[in-house]
């Protein structure tokens, strides 16, 4: 017997589309990024300029991205489980971080930037659901507010240790201290 | 100097504070070293990064200037495929080539929709194309036993009086009925009947014209519109 419905839940029909699109970007149909552009470069371009913090920057990264998208998508694997737009997410944070590393406000060596910037996510369902972000927003709130401050830091400016604990005025290993035990509260929040 | 943390907990803080970059130049190499040696650490520092990326979404979205796709387009130009039927072509190794079209306007990624809960991995893929340019677009996930199955439907028409029927087709069997499509919506199909895991891709969906309510004799009387074989994610 099988019972057929509507589907209520349009983000599961937005990612099975995106990564439809991504599978015919990485055989190189150029109607596919013009798609995929069209439905995600708004919000990669928001990163971007969180990131940069300059219009002209954040406008190269994020044609830097979509031409590396074009190159890398057969290595987007969904069947790791990696949500398409998580991936389009780290493709351009990757690129933004490395863009301002690059501009020498911060440190790390470009050779070990590159080795960041190929960590692709592994992915359950990050970003498709607004429960997924709101979760996120909950646990980070629940978190000392130095930490979750810290955290946000980190993840939009690239600042390392050292930078945090200059702003926040701390001493580096109180810095570490209470972001590592920070991290695992997350983690234990996001997961329950 | 930090305190110690329990070591599975110590992984996991390692793990985070190399997603988010927090390391020096000395901890990155450390890290990408233990990434490469260590599988559980590889997989922890994936999961960070796909934890903290709905950061990204809280963000208000920004239209960039048209001048950067037009740049995007020419970069890209050289690389692209000339002509649709090759392009038709190369969608097979991917076993399915869905057009990925505007269907749902406002089923925005990002979202600032009602909650949504997390979605499972879909675990196969096939797209039924049909001989007037649309396509069927099926996702499955398997949950525990049983495999559900989503059939987004991409510039369909279907000629006003009639049904469209859908089909499960496995191999040395008949074709059986999984039901009736519903149109432009999307629909998922909870059955018993198809398969579960690897098994998936031995099977192939199917489409229908029928009369108003599906054949009437369990067989597909009407022509078949699209036709697509699964492949495992």
């Amino acid at each position: 017997m099988s019972v057929i419905t509507p589907v209520q839940d349009e983000a599961r029909i937005a990612r099975a589309e995106l990564i439809a699109c991504l599978h015919r970007v990485a055989a190189h149909d150029r109607d596919a990024l013009a798609e995929l552009y069209r439905r995600t470069a708004a919000k990669l371009f928001a990163l971007c300029l969180r990131i940069l913090g300059d219009r002209a920057e954040a406008e190269d990264v994020l044609q830097e991205v979509y031409v590396t998208v074009w190159n890398k998508a057969a290595s987007f694997d969904a069947a790791r489980g990696v949500s398409p737009i998580t991936w389009l997410a780290a493709v351009t944070r990757n690129r933004a971080l490395d863009r301002l590393r690059r501009r020498g406000r911060h440190f790390a060596g470009l050779d070990e930037a590159a080795e960041v910037a190929d960590l692709a996510p592994l992915a359950d369902a990050a970003m498709e659901g607004s429960e997924t972000t709101r979760r996120l927003a909950a646990c980070l709130e629940g978190l000392d507010a130095r930490a979750a401050t810290a955290i946000r830091a980190a993840f939009f400016g690239g600042q390392t240790y050292e930078r945090l604990a200059a702003e926040a005025a701390m001493p580096l290993g109180s810095m570490k201290s209470l972001i590592r035990r920070a991290l695992i509260r997350l983690k234990a929040c996001l997961e329950t | 100097m930090s305190e110690p943390l329990p070591p599975d907990d110590e992984l996991d803080a390692l793990a985070g504070e190399y997603a988010l970059g927090l390391l020096d130049g000395e901890g990155i190499a450390r890290a990408a070293e233990m990434r490469r040696r260590d599988g559980r650490f590889d997989q922890a520092a994936r999961a960070w990064q796909a934890r903290l990326m709905p950061l990204a979404a809280e963000l208000a979205e920004v239209e960039p200037p048209a001048a950067i796709w037009s740049a995007v387009a020419a970069a890209t130009a050289a690389s692209a495929q000339k002509d649709i039927k090759s392009r038709r072509l190369a969608w097979r190794p991917f076993g399915y080539g869905a057009v990925c079209g505007a269907v749902v306007a406002g089923a925005l990624l990002f979202l600032s929709r009602p909650a949504t809960p997390p979605l499972p991995a879909p675990s196969a893929v096939a797209a039924l194309a049909s001989a007037t340019g649309g396509v069927f677009l099926a996702t499955a996930e398997t949950l525990g036993a049983s495999t559900r199955l989503i059939i987004s439907p991409l510039h369909i028409t279907v000629p006003a009086g009639k049904s469209e029927e859908l089909w499960l087709v496995l191999p040395g069997e008949k074709p059986a009925a999984l039901g009736l499509l519903s149109g432009a919506r999307a629909v998922v199909v909870n059955s018993a009947l198809v398969p579960v895991g690897d098994q998936l891709s031995t099977a192939e969906l199917a489409v229908s014209l029928e009369p108003p309510g599906g054949s009437p004799t369990g067989v597909a009387t009407g022509p078949v519109i699209a036709s697509g074989k699964f492949s495992t994610l």
